[in-house]
């Protein structure tokens, strides 16, 4: 009886006290981040924080924080989206196809960023009605569309300069800013839009509601078919965008380049501390996660090291990333059960 | 099942096309096929467990650059014979380690198969392309694809008569033996096998370095067929060997299946990739109809595990 007591007693103080699990389970991308930063300036002595570098990082990430916004959602209802980099792929191929028909910029974006986007939704409609997981349906469509780029429109290396002159002097030159800033814009615009959404929208809610329990979700009234055809899509037309801005920043690249995008997207994802299994997690830890990959890669690149060994690094910092985060996610939890126990024991000593 | 589907298909084949299944043809189905089948034995094993592995494409890379670079590397120190022992090792090294690192990941860090061996892949891959910056690289000892390449009977290549081999002795092992069963049991549930006793740990990191070994061994023996060393050539073997291991009948949850229908399905599957050059259709659209095979394989069998739970 005495322990509890003083547990409870101890419960109390503590509502208001630091508790340095909770405080990192909340805060985990940003201590990473912060750290990252830290340790990448030390390593390449200064060069990191020149601004010139800084806004390099900023566009690289951008591509890959488009992609990851929809991997994101669609990890968040627990699927998993392994068809992002072949709908990289068919957006550049698209506008590939596109150009070569002499059609103009503007049909290049939409086209460019809606056939991913019907990728996506049958990538949903095949998700919501029937049993097959997630990752071989989107593994089984991204195969599909890979033969369809490669086969049916065979694009080759491919020159956008009619894509960045469209944006910088229609779109950008209207706005009273810098005109390379584009990417970073249209990025931080979604990540914005999409962390509202989340936060505060009938759809944001039940995509956690059905990462949290379908079924569940199912009894308290969520349409799950509905919400989850519209995360794939999304996803798909996120995917489409990322690819638009990444052709818009290289100027000129092939379907195939994107590959790499699978891998970046879902480390992004899960370094911003969205849980694999769904329903935690959300979009500003995305944000912050595709800073991360991008202050990796940025680092690694000033450092001199060889691309194929960055792939080996960013592989194995994947694997523990998920492996410490899974941890102090039990850590914490760990420590609201035995907290709530505390209280909840007072609170029957007191009746 | 899958072998009534199979001679289906043959019949239809032959009837349609003349003189498709003449010896080099079937030849060719075997020889990449059987090498194949090799990464299949090692994605069966691993999704009997109930896990899934994404590594084993560049893992069977990884070990094909390894064969071309240990060629090179030895070339003035060793003989030749010893040389290709020294390979094999060095091979079935390297795809052991991939293998450890999705075992140790999945078994001691508990992290979920799909993302652990999505690590596995990209340090795979990662490893592969830094020996000759992704250049495919061709083998100094001509001999060894020579040997590779020998038909037994002007059919029967030699992969497949190794595969055959490894294919008994795995398939008595998953029957016979208790690690074979212990497999069977961690797929089919991993707590009640924790709870009888089972050391789930370890059978688990076994499985992914079976694989990893089983994924080495067709990245030598591709080395060999294709005469070169690339980091890129077993890119997407990993989607076929999963499509052929669900289309053997192997459940993606685990437990259910066995390894021969497993090598029939990559026979099926590379018949079917096969003829389709034959066919005049664009060789590029290959994948896509993998592809198509893997969803509906996959539709098929969750569709037959839901009736068969029905009934029970």
């Amino acid at each position: 009886m005495a322990h509890i007591e003083t547990s409870a007693g101890a419960s109390r103080e503590k509502e208001r006290r630091f508790d340095i699990w909770d405080f990192i389970r909340s805060n985990n991308h940003l201590l990473t981040l912060i750290t990252l930063m830290l340790l990448a300036s030390l390593a390449t002595r200064g060069i990191f924080l020149r601004p010139s570098n800084l806004g390099s990082v900023f566009t690289r990430a951008a591509a890959l924080g488009m992609i990851a916004i929809g991997q994101t959602l669609v990890i968040l209802t627990s699927g998993i989206d392994l068809s992002v980099a072949a709908n990289v792929g068919v957006c550049i191929g698209m506008m590939f196809f596109i150009q070569k028909q002499g059609l103009g910029p503007a049909n290049m974006i939409v086209v460019g960023a809606l056939t991913p986007a019907f990728v996506g939704l049958i990538n949903g409609l095949f998700c919501a009605f029937t049993a097959v997981p997630p990752f071989i349906i989107t593994l089984g469509m991204s195969m599909i569309v890979w033969a369809f780029i490669l086969g049916g429109i065979q694009p080759g290396a491919t020159v956008f300069e009619d894509l960045q002159i469209f944006i910088n002097t229609k779109v950008m030159a209207s706005l009273p800013v810098h005109e390379l800033i584009f990417p970073i814009l249209v990025w931080v615009t979604c990540s914005l839009f999409w962390i509202l959404m989340l936060r505060y929208s009938r759809f944001g809610h039940n995509i956690f509601a059905i990462g949290g329990k379908e079924k569940a979700a199912f009894y308290g009234g969520v349409n799950i078919q509905r919400v989850k055809i519209l995360v794939y899509t999304v996803s798909g037309l996120f995917a489409g965008m990322g690819a638009v801005l990444y052709a818009y920043k290289l100027g000129g690249t092939n379907p195939v380049a994107g590959k790499d995008f699978l891998l970046e997207s879902i480390a992004a994802t899960v370094i911003g501390g969205t849980a694999l299994t769904g329903g935690e997690g959300g979009v500003l830890g995305t944000f912050v996660g595709t800073l991360v990959m991008a202050t990796l890669v940025n680092t690694m690149n000033i450092l001199g090291v060889h691309f194929s060994i960055q792939r080996v690094i960013l592989g194995a910092i994947f694997i523990v990333f998920v492996f410490s985060l899974n941890k102090i996610r039990q850590f914490a939890i760990q420590k609201q059960y035995s907290r709530s126990t505390a209280g909840l024991l007072a609170g029957n000593r007191e009746k | 099942m899958l072998i009534v589907v199979y001679i289906a298909l043959a019949i239809f084949i032959t009837i349609y096309t003349d003189g498709f299944f003449s010896a080099f043809n079937i030849g060719a189905i075997l020889g990449l096929g059987s090498i194949m089948g090799f990464l299949v034995l090692g994605e069966s094993l691993v999704m009997l467990t109930g896990g899934i592995d994404l590594s084993v494409g560049y893992c069977a890379a990884f070990s094909s650059v390894i064969t071309a670079w240990t060629m090179i590397a030895f070339k003035d120190l060793l003989p030749p014979s010893l040389i290709v022992a020294l390979l094999i090792v060095l091979g079935i090294m390297g795809g052991a380690f991939i293998g450890l690192i999705n075992g140790l990941s999945v078994a001691k860090l508990k992290i979920p198969p799909l993302i652990a061996t999505l690590g596995g892949y990209g340090i795979a891959y990662g490893l592969a392309e830094f020996v000759f910056a992704g250049i495919p690289t061709r083998l100094e000892i001509e001999s060894f694809s020579a040997a590779v390449r020998v038909k037994v009977f002007h059919i029967f290549p030699i992969s497949s008569i190794l595969l055959a081999a490894c294919a008994v002795v795995l398939s008595l092992v998953l029957w016979k033996v208790k690690f074979g069963r212990y497999v069977y049991a961690i797929g089919g549930s991993k707590s009640a096998a924790f709870l009888s006793g089972i050391k789930v740990d370890s059978v688990l990191i076994w499985c992914y370095v079976l694989s990893g070994i089983f994924a080495a061994i067709g990245g030598l023996l591709l080395a060999g067929w294709m005469r070169v060393g690339d980091a890129r050539a077993g890119g997407g073997y990993e989607f076929i060997a999963i499509t052929a291991a669900v289309m053997g009948g192997i459940s993606l949850f685990g437990g259910e299946g066995n390894v021969w229908d497993a090598v029939i399905g990559i026979m099926t599957l590379q018949t079917i990739r096969k003829i389709i050059p034959h066919l005049r259709i664009s060789t590029f659209f290959e994948d896509g109809i993998v592809g198509a095979i893997l969803l509906i394989a996959v539709l098929v069998s969750v569709v037959s595990v839901k009736r068969m739970r029905a009934a029970a």
